[in-house]
């Protein structure tokens, strides 16, 4: 990876330009920043100027001469993708000379291009066809014969047709300098150059995309979507990608209602045009045969399909009944962090307003709660950090997190930031060393603190006792740093050490980079958030911040990373046991049950109904409790997009329409609120979830029978969120300086801070295992997009090559994973990978159920939040009698 | 980091080179190189060893041998048979020099004799011009070709591993083997 020169990349440069020249194109005057592209100065003069290797995204490269302009006093053409604008520059696009060599670039190109135009996928948004058609004369020179290069499979998903390349390299480029992968080359020589992996191999990389969407011709295309449609039969929608909480644009192309392609805008959205896998692979779930269509009821022992009608007055009378018989409290809502915050805000009105219980939660329980309260309780915001922060910063601090696999697109932002000069500093159980075409950000880390297995707790503590050498910030509390001060002397760097690994003198140098850095952006993931002690765990990484002076001023802050779009949107809009909308504190009576409380209280047959709405806690909590407790309901509603392992126990189970067929409001983990807009209509029968509370809540509170399109209520999502904004506090996307350092002024006063470090533990003879993710999935959902499950269709575990030869097994090899506290086994194949921790196993959690009961349950004192995803495990060979074959 | 293909000498080797170069990327050509000299020929093992040593991934060393004529991605054989195919050389006959030497060996271009004693590659410009049409075996140049000369060279290297015929290159020192 060439991270060496400074970059050019998004708003880095830009910055320090704003002294304006001015300049002549074609005897037009315009102004621009002093030291702009000429290429895009000109744009606001309304020329375009022809080009192929040029792109806003990439660094220029100067290699296709197609962007050739006449500049007076200057001795020859210039190339405009690299001359920058200078005061009085004269420049001609249209001149004789510029004509001629622009004929004579698209000759040459021309020369070998097959011109299979009515073929090529590319047709209708393809460069070469828009340039050549402006700017090359009819006829050719070339006699001789077209190169024809013989057809490569180049791996699931990405079509390459070498015979169209106009080796402009911009997929090279991308790969490289965006990526950070550095998967593609460009080989051969004159005539036979082509763009292709090493030694002509199966394209093995992050499948981002990138390269398919960055060529300009039909070189590289999607194989997922060839020979579909044309670009210009496509209807295309803006809208937020639903995978994870990095909120990335993505604009979904469709014919009718059916998504064949996801593409993105060069330089828009939080992504600036960049997406991941998932993103752009992963809309194969939205029309997947396998979505429910129409409402369900489970009756004695049958499943029968009936009317909305139908399933609307049931649902309304069944919740009627119970609520008269054992009163509101014996009814429990959860919903999903994939939902918007119009759904969210309905569902807590439901619940609370229409039923009148106090019992909602999310999703967010699973971790993400975490980060919000802790980063609420002692900041009154959890809006600390964006992206843009993070490019401009010069240190940046992950902790907990593997960003190349959770959030890829926020992790683009920190190599952004790395090869902009910025410092990294990473703390987690990962190898620093990467496989070969996967980034890998401690492999780009200053400093990477690779701590023991689980011992983020203890390595925080190592952390915060490093910066008291020089490092106190003059603006944090007094007595904050006197109480914590305090505590951190009883514990001697070397019991740290004892139990992290790490040495006082590792632990010094990342604090003093990190306190003596002009703006510092600290990542958290989900290794301290959805870990064991998660909520104190981000508290003391808060106080670490503001004893370090590293948040609560420009440019400086905290990123809590969500592995699910909305959960930050979901608990701010009030669907949380803890808050009503805007995270207002509410303090319920009787006290509102927690995802995992109610639960229990289903199993001990005091909560009667459960609406369950996304969620699947069969899938993440221990199986036979929630079956159980499932079992001893007399109401479970269920509104989901696919049928699963807890939906299959419901009474009624409504089909629930996808981000793609409704507009609504998502808030990223910068606390950025977006909208995304409906492409399709819902698919099947399936409805909107905020239409489907609606409708539900005029049923129960009018007591009436009417059809159910008399009693939609909201016409919109829109009209939902013109409420739901009422609803939330005045600056509730604001996060000022002053209220910040009130708060934290406050949380001083009252702040009871505890430091446990964690005993070492005894390898004896087991591994670690921790559960999580993998950068071709989300969830489960994304379990039903064919293209990602070409990428990754099977569960395996995940381990280093040295502690894989160790054991004498190879890649593929089957094990069985068992744990002698459960005493449940489980058979995998195993993977090996360069940046696993010695040591540690990783399994991904978008698979089978079966793996979670290896792993121990506990539940966090204050968050209630269940943490299930890491444990001991013992691995052993499977007798080669035994293996699968195949 | 592991390495599958290079011995521990090679390795030094292009060790030795790092402070050479303002980074590692630029080693790259010298590492091919050495790894030629040492090797006879680069595998994409080797290949695959060089990028870990420079902390390149192998595409990008790939991108780099394809890309020289110089570097042999293949075995070949123990006279290695380069003619050159540019312009002055194909305006006095190169064309029927290859032609004539396929037959003789009863090869194609790009292919090594069954005994494993020549392979016949075809070469941009040798900066010999002077002597079109000509040829380079292993290290040294062979001027002015025509059949005849052709068979003498052909018959002295299989019987005495040299000829008289040989001229250059007359700028480097002539290189040992
Ligand atoms: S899809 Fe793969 S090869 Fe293409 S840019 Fe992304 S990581 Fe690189
Ligand atoms: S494949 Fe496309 S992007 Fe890559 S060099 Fe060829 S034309 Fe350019
Ligand atoms: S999954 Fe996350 S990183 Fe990937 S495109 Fe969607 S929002 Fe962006
Ligand atoms: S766009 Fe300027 S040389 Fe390619
Ligand atoms: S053209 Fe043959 S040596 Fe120059």
């Amino acid at each position: 990876m060439s991270f060496a020169s400074e970059s050019t990349l998004g708003d880095g440069p830009l910055k320090t330009m704003s002294e304006l020249v001015t300049f002549k194109v074609n005897d037009i005057e315009v102004s621009a920043p002093k030291g702009m592209l000429l290429i895009e100065a000109v744009k606001k003069a309304g020329v375009e100027i022809p080009h192929f290797c040029y792109h806003p995204r990439l660094k220029p490269d100067a290699n296709c001469r197609m962007c050739l302009v006449e500049i007076e006093k200057m001795p020859k053409l210039q190339t405009a993708c690299t001359m920058p604008v200078a005061e009085g520059m004269v420049v001609q696009t249209t001149s004789d000379s510029v004509v001629a060599s622009q004929n004579g670039v698209m000759e040459y190109l021309l020369g070998n291009h097959p011109l299979d135009c009515p073929e090529c996928d590319q047709g209708g948004e393809c460069q070469l066809q828009d340039f050549g058609h402006q700017h090359s004369k009819l006829g050719s020179r070339f006699l001789e014969q077209k190169r024809v290069f013989p057809k490569e499979y180049f791996g699931p998903l990405v079509e390459k047709e070498m015979n169209r390349c106009v080796s402009c390299l911009r997929c090279v480029r991308y790969c490289d300098e965006v990526m950070g992968v550095t998967a593609l080359g460009s080989f051969d020589r004159g005539n036979g150059t082509q763009i292709g992996t090493f030694a002509h191999g199966e394209l093995d990389c992050e499948y981002c995309g990138g390269c398919i969407q960055i060529c300009p011709v039909g070189a590289l295309t999607s194989r997922l979507s060839m020979y579909e449609n044309r670009t210009w039969q496509l209807k295309k929608t803006d809208t937020i990608c639903n995978y994870c909480g990095d909120g990335c644009s993505l604009i979904l192309e469709g014919v009718k209602d059916d998504i064949t392609r996801v593409s993105s805008e060069t330089g828009a959205g939080r992504n600036r045009g960049d997406l991941c896998a998932r993103g752009f692979f992963g809309y194969g779930a939205i029309n997947h045969k396998d979505r429910l269509s129409r409402p369900r009821l489970n009756t004695k022992g049958r499943t029968l399909e009936v009317t909305w009608d139908w399933a609307f007055n049931k649902a309304a009378e069944d919740l009627k009944k119970i609520v008269a018989q054992h009163g509101p409290d014996a009814v429990g809502g959860v919903i999903s962090t994939h939902c918007s915050n119009e759904e969210a805000y309905l569902f807590q009105k439901l619940m609370r307003e229409v039923i009148g219980t106090p019992h909602v939660d999310s999703t967010a329980r699973y971790g993400y709660i975490n980060a919000l309260s802790a980063l609420n309780e002692v900041f009154g915001t959890a809006r600390l950090s964006h992206y843009e922060d993070i490019r401009s910063a010069d240190v940046l601090l992950v902790v907990g997190a593997d960003m190349a696999e959770s959030n890829p697109i926020a992790g683009i932002q920190v190599k952004d930031a790395v090869r902009a000069g910025a410092q990294l500093i990473t703390l987690d159980a990962s190898s620093p060393e990467r496989d070969t075409y996967y980034s890998h950000l401690p492999s780009l880390a200053t400093q990477h603190l690779n701590i023991r297995f689980g011992t983020e707790q203890s390595a925080i503590i190592g952390l915060v006792k490093a910066l008291f050498d020089k490092g106190i910030a003059s603006s944090a509390p007094r007595k904050l740093v006197n109480q914590i001060k305090k505590k951190v002397a009883v514990i001697s760097f070397a019991e740290i050490e004892a139990t992290t690994g790490l040495t006082e003198n590792s632990y010094r140098r990342a604090a003093q980079t990190y306190a003596g850095a002009e703006h510092a952006v600290m990542i958290v993931g989900r290794g301290v958030i959805q870990s064991e002690g998660g909520y104190q765990n981000m508290l003391r990484l808060e106080e670490l911040s503001i004893l370090a002076g590293q948040v609560g001023r420009e440019g400086a802050g905290i990123l809590p990373l969500a592995s699910e779009n909305n959960a930050f949107g979901v608990v701010e809009s009030g669907a949380s046991s803890e808050y009503l909308p805007g995270l207002k504190r509410q303090e319920a009576k009787p006290k509102a049950l927690t995802l995992l409380e109610m639960i229990d209280a289903a199993a001990e047959g005091k909560l009667k109904a459960l609406y369950l709405v996304g969620a699947d806690p069969l899938r993440n909590l221990p199986q036979k409790k929630v079956a159980d407790a499932l079992s001893n309901l007399d109401l479970l509603i269920c509104q989901d997009l696919f049928p699963t392992e807890t939906n299959a126990h419901a009474h009624i189970l409504l089909p629930a329409a996808s981000f793609a067929e409704k507009s609504g409001h998502y808030t990223n983990h910068e606390g950025v609120v977006q909208k995304g807009h409906q492409a399709i209509e819902p698919v099947g029968g399936a409805k909107p979830d905020w239409m489907i509370f609606s409708i539900l809540s005029n049923k129960i509170k009018e007591e009436t029978t009417l059809p159910y399109f008399k009693l939609v209520g909201y016409r919109s999502a829109d009209e939902v969120w013109k409420e739901a904004v009422m609803a939330m506090p005045n600056d509730w996307q604001q996060n000022s300086k002053e209220a910040i350092s009130r708060h934290v002024a406050a949380y001083a006063e009252h702040a009871e801070i505890q430091y446990a470090l964690q005993t070492p533990r005894a390898s004896n003879g087991v591994m670690d295992l921790q559960l999580g993710q993998n950068r071709y999935h989300a969830g489960t959902t994304s379990r039903y997009a064919e293209g990602l499950n070409r990428l990754l269709d099977c569960e395996c575990v995940v381990i280093h090559p040295d502690d894989a030869e160790a054991l004498q097994l190879e890649e593929g090899e089957r094990v069985r994973l068992s744990s002698h506290l459960s005493g449940a086994s489980v058979e995998l194949p195993i993977q090996l990978s360069q940046k696993q921790g010695r040591g540690a196993l990783f399994v991904p959690e978008h698979f089978g159920l079966s793996v979670k009961g290896l792993l121990p349950l506990t539940i966090d004192r204050e968050s209630k939040v269940p943490y299930g995803d890491r444990g001991p495990v013992k691995l052993s060979k499977v007798a080669a009698s035994t293996q699968v074959k195949g | 980091m592991k390495l599958k293909t290079l011995s521990e000498k090679t390795v030094k080797r292009i060790e030795a080179e790092y402070t050479k170069y303002p980074d590692k990327r630029s080693v790259t050509l010298p590492a091919l190189r050495i790894v030629q000299e040492d090797n006879a020929h680069i595998s994409e093992s080797a290949m695959a060893d060089i990028a870990t040593l420079l902390g390149l991934t192998p595409i990008q060393v790939y991108e780099v041998a394809t890309f020289y004529s110089q570097y042999n991605l293949k075995p070949v054989g123990k006279y290695f048979i380069q003619v050159c195919k540019t312009l002055a050389c194909s305006l006095v006959g190169a064309g029927s020099i290859v032609d004539y030497l396929q037959e003789k060996l009863g090869i194609a271009v790009g292919e090594t004799t069954q005994d494993g004693l020549f392979t016949l590659k075809l070469v941009e410009c040798l900066a010999a011009c002077g002597g079109a049409p000509m040829m380079q075996i292993n290290d040294r140049y062979y001027e002015g070709l025509n059949p005849e000369r052709v068979d003498r060279i052909l018959s002295d290297l299989k019987k005495y591993g040299t000829s008289d015929l040989a001229t250059g290159p007359f700028m480097l020192p002539v290189m040992q083997g």
